[in-house]
């Protein structure tokens, strides 16, 4: 037997993953009433109001197009869940550009390279569900580890679907995941499936030796944050040469961690 | 009338950039490294702008330091103009007009700033605007660069808004709208900051070095 209850403060979200066509906002109750409720949602910019459609599945989802790019308004998105018992709201308001977070990267694929058994191969594709890569380009953070080890290993690419990681230990297996970013606004996607590889190796797997990974195991761990947390330099970060380094992320220092592993 | 009749004018009459001085740099930077360095400038522009947007929002005090704080906008006439557009529109843009809207914009941002910069209370805010005017010059010459090496006119005419006989001073400003002003101006820059990145994007991808190397010959430089 349950108790009826009137609905509690919704829990709102609203994101980006088609930019720059449109946005889609989703929705939950944080506890269940055990009776209908009806969900009401209304989206503002400025001074107009627009509407949000109604997803068919997933339910407790909207989407809405976007009428004009590079807007100075704000959104403010509001929710109302209304039961026999009473109502509660919630509400968001935004920029535009905040609420940018791709899908992330698919069809992942990690390949072994013929004769270096200290490559792997990683290729992917943009998100389908971001629909104009030309113009709105992604970026992307890549990360590895033998799957015996805890610490990852970062890459961020500003450029193409592939790496090669040129300094895997050899014949160890690899756990390896993409996520994406447009190149200047918004945050990382969320992490992609995981793949596995391992290098390619002459003979039937050897043991590394115990130099390497006592070398391994008692470098001093940097204080890295993955990628999704939204970083303040993510969004000045510039990759390129001649870029003014404007900031120092953690990412940076397992840079040079990892290149002192070389 | 008000204070800002005054600044319209002066930015009219004082913000006329020096013409270029011709570019022999094509030889040493093609064009699409200059895309690339203005692209460059503008992220570092955005990055410094959110520090500075930070301090100065905090001078100007509640509503406008608050993150939620989303007025609506006045009917003012639009002193810049506004980086928001049609999205078919903005892909359709020709080069040169991408380019310009850009120039125009940062021209007009400037020259804003620099009233600002004049009128600023402190002197850690009058610092940090100066810097940030400085960075912005160079991000529109970069611009003006860009466009001379791809054969384009620069924009002509006064920078600044239309004139007309300055309003008189005297109705002391109201402080609230002033301050309203502020907050526009620094949101407005903000936005064509970010849309920047997306225009010299688009830029980066269409002009090749091979082109340009061939639009120079044919120009006889």
């Amino acid at each position: 037997l349950f108790l009826a209850a009137p609905p509690k403060e919704p829990v709102l979200m609203c994101r980006s993953n088609n930019y720059p066509k449109g946005f889609y906002c989703s929705w939950h109750l944080p506890t269940p009433t055990y009776i209908p409720n009806i969900f009401n949602i209304s989206v503002i910019h400025g001074t107009r109001e627009m509407v949000c459609e109604k997803d068919a599945f997933p339910k407790n989802r909207c989407h809405i197009r976007y009428l004009q790019l590079f807007s100075t308004v704000k959104y403010k998105v509001t929710l109302t869940v209304t039961n026999a018992l009473g109502k509660n709201s919630t509400s968001l308001t935004f920029d535009e550009f905040a609420i940018v977070k791709p899908d992330p990267p698919e069809s992942v694929v990690a390949k072994p390279v013929p004769s270096n058994p200290r490559r792997l191969e990683v290729s992917w594709q943009n998100p389908s569900s971001w629909p104009d890569p030309e113009s709105f380009p992604l970026k992307f953070f890549l990360r590895y580890r033998p799957l015996i080890l805890d610490q990852w290993q970062h890459v961020e690419l500003s450029d193409g679907t592939s790496h090669t990681i040129t300094d895997a230990y050899a014949g160890k297996e690899y756990i390896i995941q993409v996520a994406a970013k447009d190149n200047d606004i918004g945050t990382w996607s969320d992490w992609s499936v995981a793949v596995h590889a391992t290098p390619w190796t002459e003979e039937p797997k050897h043991l590394t030796t115990e130099a390497q990974l006592t070398e391994t195991t008692s470098s001093s761990t940097s204080s890295f944050m993955p990628p999704p947390t939204t970083k303040i330099c993510d969004k000045g970060a510039v990759v390129g040469s001649g870029a003014v380094a404007v900031c120092w992320t953690a990412g940076l220092v397992v840079a040079a961690y990892g290149v002192l592993f070389i | 009338g008000d204070s800002w009749g005054i600044f319209t004018f002066l930015c009219a009459a004082l913000c006329q950039l020096p013409a270029l001085p011709a570019l022999n740099c094509t030889e040493e930077l093609g064009t699409s490294q200059s895309i690339q360095k203005t692209y460059d400038l503008t992220r570092y522009l955005e990055h410094q702008l959110r520090t500075l947007a930070g301090t100065y929002l905090n001078y100007l005090g509640p509503p406008f330091n608050e993150p939620d704080f989303n007025p609506p906008r006045l009917a003012r006439a639009e002193r810049v103009p506004s980086a928001t557009v049609d999205l078919d529109l903005w892909r359709g843009l020709t080069d040169n007009a991408r380019l310009a809207a850009n120039y125009r914009a940062y021209s007009r941002l400037l020259c804003y700033l620099r009233a600002l910069d004049g009128q600023a209370a402190t002197a850690d805010l009058r610092h940090r605007l100066g810097h940030f005017c400085s960075s912005l010059q160079g991000l529109v010459l970069s611009i003006a660069g860009v466009m001379s090496s791809l054969g384009y006119p620069l924009p002509v005419g006064p920078v600044g808004p239309p004139t007309g006989p300055p309003s008189s001073l005297v109705v002391a400003p109201n402080d609230f709208l002033k301050k309203m002003d502020d907050f526009w101006l620094l949101k407005e820059l903000q936005t064509w900051l970010w849309r920047s990145a997306k225009d010299f994007n688009r830029l980066k991808k269409k002009v090749p070095p091979a082109v340009v190397t061939l639009r120079l010959e044919a120009r006889g430089f």
